[in-house]
C-alpha cells in the first residue's frame, strides 16, 4: 500500500496510466532526439554527396580499432540495460541493481575509450584548423562532422551515465520505486545512445576502408 | 509531502492557488501549472518590454533618412535584439507557456499538467536562456539579426553570437519540454467524457502548437549549435572557404523557424476561437473543420520553409515546390477565417474588450494571411523580398494575430487568473488603440517595401521619409496601448471587484470552478457530457428551418 | 498480487538468455558491417552499410526498447520523428538535386 502510494506521482490517477504517460513522454523526447540528430545527418549527407572523394580519403584517418572495440561495449551495456529493466519488471531487486552499475561501468568504458581516440586523432593533428594534415579542404568538413558528431554523442552518453547513477543511488535508497516507470524511461534513453551510435559508425569509420 | 502536525483541526484549505504560500520561495519551487504560467507571465512582460525599448529607439532612429542619434552598429544591434528577444523570449512562448500552461488542465478536467516538475524546469530553462539574452544585451549586443545567417555570423561577426545563440539553444529545451508535457496531458488526463472531438478549440491548438514546438525546436537546437562550434572551434561547417555551403544553414534555420511562426499563430487561433465564441453566444461554425485545419496547418506548415531562400541561390525547381506547398498551407488559414465570420453570423455579439481584441485578430490576421500568397509566389517575392513589405506581412502575422490574441486571452482569462475584474472601459481603450496603432505603424511599410525601401537599411532615400514618419507615429500609439494593460491590469489587484466563477457566462470546465481556482483545480474530477460551445441548443431538422435567414426581398435588393 | 506475480515472473537466466540472443545478434551484423568496409563496394557503399545499420537499429528498437509492447499511441510517437525527418532530409534534397 505505501510502495503504491509513493511510486505514483501527482496527478496520475493510477500507476499503470502514470508508466504509460512516462514512457509516451520519453518516446516523444526520443522523436525530438532524432531530429536533432538528424540535422546533423543532413548536414553530413550533403556534404557526402557533394564531396564524395574527399570525404573517403578523410574517413581513413579514422581510428577502427577505437570504433569497434567501443561499439561492442555499448551494445554490451544495451544489453545489461535491457536485464536491469525487465528485472525491475519482474521484482528482481538485486539484479537490477547489478545490471545497472554493470551498464554504468560499461559507459564509462566507451568514454574511456574514446579519450584514448580523441587523443590519438589530435597527436595525427587531426583537428581542423591551420595546418590540418590532409589536403582537400573539404576533407577537414569531414572532420569537423567527427568532432561535432562523436562529441554530441558522448554528451548524450555522459547524461545517461549521469542519470543511471541517479536512478541507481535512488533504487538503493528506495527513494523511487522498481515499478514506477523511471527505470523504463531510463532504458529507452540508453537504448537510444547506443542507436545513433550504430548509425555514426558506418558514417566514420566505415565509409572506405582500404 | 506534509508534515504530521498535532492539533485538534487541520488547518483551513487555502481559498486559492494564490493562497497556497506567499513567500518567493513558494513561487520559485513551485509545481502548480497556475502559477508557473505566471512566472512565465512575469517573465516574458520583461522580454516583451526589453524588445519593445529596443525598436522604440529604432523607430526613432528611422525618423530621418541620415539616422538621428545612432551609429551604424548600434542600429544593428537594437534590431537584433529586438528580434531575438520577441521571437524567441515573448512570441513563441507567449501563449503556450502562460495561458496555455494555465489553462489546458483546467479545460480537460485534470489536476495538473503530466509532469509537474518537467514544468518547473521548463521555466527555469526559459529563464537561464533569458539570463544569456540579457548579458548579451549588457556586454553589446550581437549584429547578426535574429536570423544568424552564417558565414556572417560563424566568421565575421564582431557582436556576441555565442551568448545569444547559447540563449535561445538553452530556451528552445524548455519549449520542447513543454511541449511534451502538453501531449502527455492532452492524450492521458482528460476527464471522464472529455472525449477528443469535445475537446475546446484552445485544447487542439495547444495540442497542434506542441507537435510543432517539439519537432522543429531540436532542428534549431541543432542548427545553432553547428554555428556555436563553428566559431568557437574553428571547425569549418558552413565556410565556404573549404566548400561548405552557408545555405545548408538557411535550411536547418528555416525547418524550425517557419514552423516557429505557426507555433505563434496556432495558440492566437485557440483563443481567438473561444473568446468569438462566448461574445457572439454562437458555436463554432464547423468544428471538425476547425479541429483538422489547425491539424493541417501545423503538419503542412513544416514543408513550406523554403519559401524564405527564393533568392538564397536555391534550386528554381525547389523554390517552385516550396511555393506551391506555401499555397496550400494558407488554405486550412483560410477555412479557421471563413469558421470565424460564419460564427459571428447570426451571433449576439457584444463588444467586451476580449472580443474588441479577437475581432482585431481578425482583421489583421486576413491582411497578413492575404499578403503571405504575395509573398509565397516566386516572382513577387523577387520584387518583395528583404523589402519592408516583408517586415509588414510577418508583423501584421506576429504582432497584430499572436500579440493581440495574447491581449484578448490575457482579458478573457483575467478573472479567471486573478480573481479580480479589471477596468473595462481602460481595457476597450487599449484594444482600440492597438488596432489603429497597428495599423498605422504598418500600413505604410507595405507601402515603402512595395517601393523598394529594404528591410534592416539605417540609411534610407528621402522617399520614403513619410511612411517612417508615419510608421514612427503609429508605433507611438501602439506603446500606448501596450503600456496601458500594464497599469490598468495590475491595478485589478488592488481595486478591482472580486469576479464571479464564471463572469462571461462561458462554456467551458475552466469556468466551472471558482477563480482563481483551488490548487488541484476541481473539487470532484468534473465529468463531461457536453460538447465545447453549447450556447444555444443544437440545431435540430425542425429548428433549422426556424434558425434559417429570414430576410426580406429588399434586403435581398 | 505480487505473489501471484512472482509465481508467473521468467527466472532470471530467462532474462540473460532473451538479451543475450539479441546482443549476440547485435555484434554478429556489427561484425557483417566492418568487413564489408574492406570490400570495394564503390557506390553502394552507403545503401550496404546503412541497411546493415538499420538491422540493428530494428533488433536495438524491437527487443531491446520493446517496441511491439507499445501501446499504438508510443509507437506513433516514434514514427512521428523519423516521418519528420524523412520530410527535412527529402525537402532538402529537392534542392540540393536540382541544383545547376
Amino acid at each position: 500500500m505505501s510502495e503504491a502510494s509513493t511510486a505514483l506521482r501527482e496527478p496520475w490517477p493510477d500507476l499503470a496510466r502514470q508508466r504509460e504517460g512516462v514512457t509516451f513522454g520519453i518516446w516523444i523526447f526520443l522523436a525530438t532526439e532524432v531530429l536533432f540528430f538528424g540535422g546533423l545527418f543532413l548536414g553530413y549527407s550533403v556534404y557526402r554527396t557533394l564531396y564524395t572523394e574527399a570525404f573517403r580519403e578523410a574517413a581513413k584517418e579514422t581510428e577502427i580499432f577505437f570504433g569497434s572495440i567501443n561499439t561492442v561495449v555499448l551494445l554490451t551495456s544495451s544489453m545489461t540495460m535491457t536485464v536491469a529493466v525487465r528485472a525491475a519488471d519482474h521484482g528482481y531487486r538485486r539484479l537490477t541493481l547489478i545490471c545497472l552499475w554493470v551498464t554504468l561501468l560499461l559507459g564509462l568504458g566507451f568514454l574511456t575509450g574514446k579519450g584514448f581516440e580523441y587523443n590519438d586523432d589530435l597527436t595525427k593533428g587531426l583537428f581542423p584548423g591551420p595546418g590540418f594534415p590532409l589536403p582537400q579542404p573539404q576533407e577537414q568538413i569531414f572532420w569537423a562532422f567527427y568532432w561535432v558528431m562523436t562529441g554530441v554523442h558522448a554528451i548524450h552518453l555522459s547524461v545517461g551515465i549521469g542519470v543511471v547513477a541517479v536512478v541507481a543511488v535512488q533504487l538503493q535508497r528506495t527513494v523511487i520505486k522498481l515499478e514506477s516507470g523511471t527505470l523504463t524511461a531510463v532504458g529507452l534513453y540508453w537504448h537510444f545512445v547506443d542507436l545513433i551510435w550504430i548509425t555514426l559508425v558506418p558514417l566514420i569509420y566505415l565509409v572506405d576502408r582500404p | 509531502m506534509t508534515a504530521i502536525t498535532v492539533v485538534d483541526l487541520p488547518p483551513p484549505k487555502p481559498a486559492s492557488y494564490l493562497d497556497e504560500g506567499h513567500t518567493v520561495w513558494s513561487w520559485l519551487t513551485t509545481t502548480d501549472h497556475k502559477r508557473i504560467g505566471i512566472l512565465f507571465a512575469l517573465s516574458i512582460t520583461v522580454f516583451f518590454f526589453i524588445a519593445g525599448v529596443a525598436i522604440g529607439l529604432v523607430r526613432l532612429e528611422l525618423l530621418s533618412p541620415q539616422g538621428l542619434f545612432l551609429t551604424d552598429d548600434e542600429y544593428n544591434r537594437l534590431f537584433t535584439i529586438h528580434g531575438i528577444t520577441m521571437v524567441w523570449f515573448f512570441l513563441v512562448p507567449s501563449i503556450p507557456t502562460t495561458l496555455g500552461n494555465f489553462l489546458l488542465p483546467l479545460m480537460i478536467g485534470a489536476r495538473d499538467l503530466a509532469f509537474p516538475r518537467l514544468n518547473l524546469m521548463s521555466w527555469y530553462l526559459f529563464t537561464i536562456g533569458g539570463i544569456f539574452t540579457i548579458y548579451t544585451l549588457w556586454a553589446g549586443g550581437v549584429d547578426t539579426g535574429w536570423t544568424f545567417y552564417t558565414p556572417f555570423s560563424t566568421l565575421y561577426s564582431n557582436g556576441h553570437v555565442i551568448a545569444a545563440a547559447f540563449g535561445v539553444f538553452v530556451t528552445g529545451f524548455s519549449s520542447i519540454a513543454t511541449g511534451l508535457n502538453f501531449i502527455v496531458t492532452t492524450h492521458m488526463l482528460r476527464a471522464p467524457g472529455m472525449t477528443w472531438f469535445r475537446l475546446p478549440l484552445m485544447v487542439w491548438a495547444i495540442y497542434a502548437v506542441s507537435l510543432v514546438m517539439v519537432l522543429a525546436t531540436p532542428v534549431l537546437a541543432m542548427s545553432l549549435l553547428l554555428v556555436m562550434a563553428e566559431r568557437l572551434l574553428g571547425v569549418p561547417i558552413f565556410n565556404p572557404n573549404n566548400g561548405g555551403d552557408p545555405l545548408l544553414f538557411q535550411h536547418l534555420f528555416w525547418f524550425y523557424s517557419h514552423p516557429a511562426v505557426y507555433i505563434m499563430i496556432l495558440p492566437a487561433m485557440g483563443v481567438v476561437s473561444e473568446v468569438i465564441t462566448c461574445f457572439a453566444r454562437r458555436r463554432v461554425f464547423g468544428y471538425a473543420g476547425m479541429v483538422f485545419a489547425l491539424l493541417a496547418i501545423a503538419v503542412i506548415g513544416f514543408m513550406v520553409w523554403g519559401h524564405h531562400m527564393f533568392v538564397s541561390g536555391q534550386s528554381p525547381y525547389a523554390s517552385l515546390v516550396f511555393s506551391f506547398l506555401s499555397f496550400i498551407v494558407a488554405v486550412p488559414s483560410a477555412i479557421k477565417t471563413f469558421n470565424w465570420t460564419a460564427t459571428l453570423y447570426r451571433g449576439h455579439i457584444s463588444f467586451e474588450s476580449p472580443m474588441l481584441y479577437a475581432l482585431g485578430f481578425i482583421g489583421l490576421f486576413t491582411v497578413g494571411g492575404l499578403t503571405g500568397l504575395f509573398l509565397a509566389s516566386v516572382p513577387i517575392d523577387i520584387q518583395a523580398h528583404d523589402t519592408y513589405f516583408v517586415i509588414a506581412h510577418f508583423h501584421f502575422i506576429m504582432v497584430g494575430g499572436s500579440v493581440t490574441a495574447y491581449f484578448a486571452g490575457l482579458h478573457y482569462w483575467w478573472p479567471k487568473i486573478t480573481g479580480r475584474m479589471y477596468l473595462e472601459t481602460w481595457a476597450r481603450v487599449a484594444a482600440i488603440f492597438t488596432f489603429f496603432g497597428f495599423m498605422m505603424t504598418f500600413m505604410p511599410q507595405y507601402i515603402m517595401g512595395w517601393l523598394g525601401m529594404p528591410r534592416r537599411y539605417h540609411h534610407y532615400a528621402d522617399v520614403f521619409q513619410i511612411w517612417h514618419v508615419m510608421s514612427t507615429g503609429g508605433a507611438g500609439i501602439l506603446a500606448i496601448a501596450y503600456v496601458l494593460p500594464l497599469i490598468y491590469l495590475p491595478l485589478s489587484l488592488i481595486r478591482g471587484a472580486r469576479a464571479p466563477a464564471n463572469p462571461w457566462q462561458a462554456t467551458g470546465l475552466e469556468w466551472q470552478t471558482p477563480s482563481p481556482p483551488p490548487k488541484e483545480n476541481f473539487e470532484h474530477t468534473p465529468i463531461v457530457t457536453t460538447g465545447p460551445y453549447e450556447y444555444h441548443p443544437a440545431a435540430e431538422p425542425g429548428l433549422a428551418e426556424m434558425q434559417r435567414p429570414h430576410r426580406t426581398q429588399t434586403e435581398d435588393a | 498480487m505480487s505473489e501471484q506475480q512472482s509465481q508467473q515472473r521468467p527466472s532470471r537466466l530467462k532474462l540473460w538468455r532473451d538479451a543475450g540472443l539479441i546482443w549476440f545478434g547485435l555484434w554478429s551484423l556489427f561484425a557483417v558491417n566492418v568487413f564489408l568496409a574492406y570490400v570495394p563496394l564503390g557506390g553502394a557503399n552507403v545503401p550496404v552499410h546503412m541497411s546493415v545499420a538499420f538491422l540493428m537499429m530494428v533488433l536495438l528498437v524491437g527487443f531491446f526498447m520493446d517496441f511491439k509492447e507499445h501501446p499504438a499511441l508510443l509507437r506513433f510517437a516514434a514514427f512521428a520523428g523519423v516521418f519528420w525527418l524523412i520530410f527535412m532530409f527529402v525537402l532538402t534534397a529537392s534542392d540540393y538535386f536540382t541544383r545547376q
